[in-house]
């Protein structure tokens, strides 16, 4: 069987609201991190959500402001099959920059 | 073996000017677009530029009338050019790109009808040329 290639628009997943699987709401998706492979081509390594994220993706300086909260979910701990509604396939508190 | 080189893609690359090696531009990266794998990290599948993907970010909608206009009345293609990531050669303020020429005349399209219909019969429109 061959695998599906499904297309999805940065666009449509940066600014959504990621819910946890009971709908609790985590934060908003600001910024998409890649890593780039030895054979060139770039995958998405980590999503950043929360207003931290935001000032990093607007370039604010962040000794001008004060620090904001950022958490960090590696690729396989947001699931953005469904781009209007992504999801978080881990706990809260397994997100970087999450309190424990 | 993962390099160390990863890119911020709203930062970095979303609307972010394009520029060949001769500083010429080529327009703004629309969209970026990521291809879902199972079991494996998405991947950039490629830069999107042109007018309708960004009418599509606006609202999709009004991409859909931009797409379906352009085909009914405009006489120049607004079908969005993709570029791979691997086209990539700086990124900076603005991404300094290496296409060949029948890729630039893609971009560049619109600008091309332009400056062939409505610049150059105005009074010393041909004279502007560079």
């Amino acid at each position: 069987m061959t695998a599906r290639r499904r297309l999805v628009y940065l666009a449509d997943v940066v600014g959504r609201r990621v819910r946890t699987a009971d709908g609790r709401v985590v934060g908003r998706i600001e910024e998409v991190r890649t890593a780039r492979r030895a054979n060139g081509e770039h995958e998405v390594a980590e999503y950043h959500l929360g207003s931290g994220a935001l000032l990093e993706r607007l370039a604010v300086v962040r000794s001008l402001v004060t620090p904001k909260r950022m958490l960090i979910a590696r690729w396989d701990q947001i699931d953005i099959r469904r781009p209007e509604a992504p999801l978080l396939t881990c706990a809260v508190e397994e997100l970087r920059g999450a309190s424990r | 073996m993962m390099a160390d080189r990863g890119i911020n893609l709203v930062r970095d690359l979303l609307d972010a000017q394009l520029l060949d090696g001769d500083e010429r531009r080529l327009g703004r990266v629309d969209d970026v677009l990521l291809e879902i794998r199972d079991g494996r990290p998405p991947r950039v599948a490629a830069m999107e530029v042109g007018a309708a993907t960004l009418a599509r970010r606006i609202n999709p909608t009004l991409g859909r009338w931009v797409r379906r206009a352009a085909i009914r009345w405009l006489p120049v293609s607004l079908r969005p050019v993709r570029l791979p990531l691997t086209t990539l050669r700086a990124v900076g303020v603005d991404l300094e790109i290496d296409v060949d020429e029948a890729t630039k005349r893609r971009l560049l399209r619109v600008e091309a009808w332009l400056r062939r219909r409505v610049v150059r019969p105005l009074p010393g429109g041909k004279e502007n040329e560079a």
